[in-house]
């Protein structure tokens, strides 16, 4: 009797241990991103109700967080990502082998160490191999066998020295070129620069006009002996600011009206976390409250989006009506 | 074919600003009269191959299709980077600095073919000087029908030129048009040459793509 009860219990115990479907959810609280693989959605209203469900178990783990209480209201630092994003650029291709290089592979020459002594036959002893009583100093030989091709008159310790001179002279311009060269590859050869030369649809980019006229107005300045007008370089600097200004203003469609600048709107209604509302909030409810979900802010907050760093998290009231991108600076000032 | 970077365009404007003087302003903002674009461009320095070309940009945007193996020259090709990344000018932008040279010295008619031969211009050979030429600035040759001949050096400046033995070098010779042309020189005889009007070199002038 008692064992059958007790296998009723356990069948009625494996029917209370049931998966809740937010567990099967990948959570990256890093990237403050949460996905469902099994997800299958065939219409519209159907994707706003999953993408609700999916930020609403994004919410419940981030309010499992432990939490600051700050002024403005929770701060929660987020753990470090989980997900491992692909590469951005393509692997760096290896280094072009230098001319030396290729050279010395090709014949087989190796690097081997040279030792700091070397054994001098002549004297019997070791001696350094450069420096002070060196081997092989130049200006230690004694004498230099004549030969049947040395012209008289012709003095061979002169000529030595010559010809070391000469070999060095050569050995610094060589050393000179190589420089440049090695230069060049560092640039990144004929293809990297600064600015790309025909973005802009127009043969000379505004960079490239830019740096024209930086270096013309540098070398007339250096060439220029004439005493300055103070006069004359005021009032060029003030035509200059104008002539900006007046640039300016036209982008932003007349004088004084700002569109979308964004140094303005988080002085307005503030972000997707309202944070009049909040204050209520700051102390800290466990409870986290319900995302209220419409089509208009479901871009901007979207099932992933992309913060990194601190969260304040006031009221997750959102402001329906005027979505506005999420974005880092928006979350984390005050 | 690319822009020059900022040592490139230091070195090739400090060298035309040594025949253009303040002119080199004009020369680089000057605007493309005639041109292929209903809207005419300016112009800008280009390098392609050690060379440095000065292109108008409508001629600069079409030659972006051609590819770099197969694109011989645009524009007028000023001069080129040696291969210790120096600057020359060669004597293709002679039309150029005609037009915006501070510094001219004009050559009496005995004295054109020694120039073009190469040789230095003399004291007997000159004819005219533009006033306070300081001395070893680079000036543009004339022939006496204001034909540019090339460029060279002032040996002396305007006021010594007046002191100087007849057989005292004025002018040091660095480039000619004859370098250009050296078979037609020879084969067609100077007199024609010299008759031609002034922009002498349309060849290197003109946009040349192919």
């Amino acid at each position: 009797m008692a064992s059958q009860e007790q296998a009723d219990m356990s069948v009625s115990n494996l029917s209370a241990v049931r998966v809740e479907p937010a567990d099967l959810y990948a959570i990256d609280l890093g990237n403050l991103m949460v996905f469902d693989p099994r997800a299958t959605i065939s219409s519209a209203d159907e994707c706003l109700v999953k993408a609700r469900d999916l930020v609403q178990a994004l919410n419940d783990k981030l309010y499992d967080l432990p939490a600051t209480i700050d002024k403005v209201g929770r701060i929660v630092t987020l753990p470090p990502p989980s997900t491992r994003l692909p590469r951005e650029k393509p692997i760096p291709k290896p280094r072009p082998p230098t001319k030396w290089e290729v050279f010395a592979q090709k014949k087989g020459i190796t690097k081997r160490k040279r030792s700091k002594l070397e054994y001098d036959e002549q004297t019997d002893e070791w001696r350094r191999r450069h420096g002070y009583k060196r081997v092989n100093d130049e200006n230690e030989i004694p004498w230099i066998d004549a030969k049947d091709t040395d012209a008289p008159g012709e003095d061979p310790f002169e000529k030595l020295k010559v010809d070391r001179q000469s070999w060095v002279a050569r050995k610094s311009r060589k050393k000179v070129h190589s420089s440049i060269r090695k230069q060049l590859r560092e640039k990144g050869g004929k293809g990297a620069f600064p600015f790309l030369p025909v973005v802009e649809g127009r043969g000379a980019s505004n960079k490239e006009r830019e740096q024209l006229g930086n270096v013309l107005s540098k070398i007339l300045a250096r060439h220029d002996h004439d005493i300055l007008d103070v006069g004359k370089a005021v009032s060029k600097y003030n035509v200059e600011e104008e002539s900006k200004r007046a640039k300016e203003n036209k982008k932003t469609g007349g004088k004084g009206a700002r569109k979308f600048s964004d140094k303005n709107r988080s002085s307005k209604k503030g972000g997707l976390f309202n944070r009049k509302s909040g204050g209520s909030r700051a102390g800290g409810s466990k409870k986290p409250a319900v995302i209220k979900v419409t089509p208009l802010n479901l871009w901007g907050w979207g099932v992933s989006s992309y913060l990194k760093g601190l969260v304040q998290l006031g009221s997750p009231q959102f402001v329906v009506g005027a979505w506005q991108r999420v974005n880092a600076y928006q979350m984390t000032t005050t | 074919m690319r822009p020059l970077d900022e040592d490139e365009t230091t070195q090739v404007l400090e060298k035309l600003h040594k025949y253009v003087g303040s002119n080199l302003k004009h020369l680089i903002e000057r605007q493309a009269t005639d041109g292929l674009d209903s809207k005419p461009g300016g112009f800008c320095f280009r390098l392609h191959k050690q060379r440095v070309y000065y292109v108008s940009e409508s001629i600069v945007r079409r030659a972006t299709n051609i590819a770099r193996d197969k694109l011989s020259s645009l524009g007028t090709c000023i001069g080129k980077f040696t291969k210790s990344a120096k600057f020359k000018l060669t004597v293709t932008c002679l039309d150029l600095l005609a037009a915006h040279a501070k510094y001219k010295i004009w050559v009496k008619p005995s004295a054109e073919m020694s120039f073009l031969y190469g040789n230095h211009v003399l004291k007997s050979g000159l004819a005219r000087i533009t006033d306070n030429t300081p001395q070893y600035q680079g000036v543009v040759v004339y022939s006496m029908s204001d034909i540019p001949l090339g460029f060279g050096l002032a040996a002396k400046s305007t006021a010594d030129c007046r002191k100087l033995d007849p057989t005292d070098i004025v002018t040091l010779h660095q480039s000619d048009i004859a370098i250009a042309f050296p078979t037609l020189t020879i084969a067609e005889g100077t007199s024609r040459l010299l008759k031609r009007p002034p922009s002498l070199i349309p060849f290197f002038s003109q946009a040349r793509l192919f």
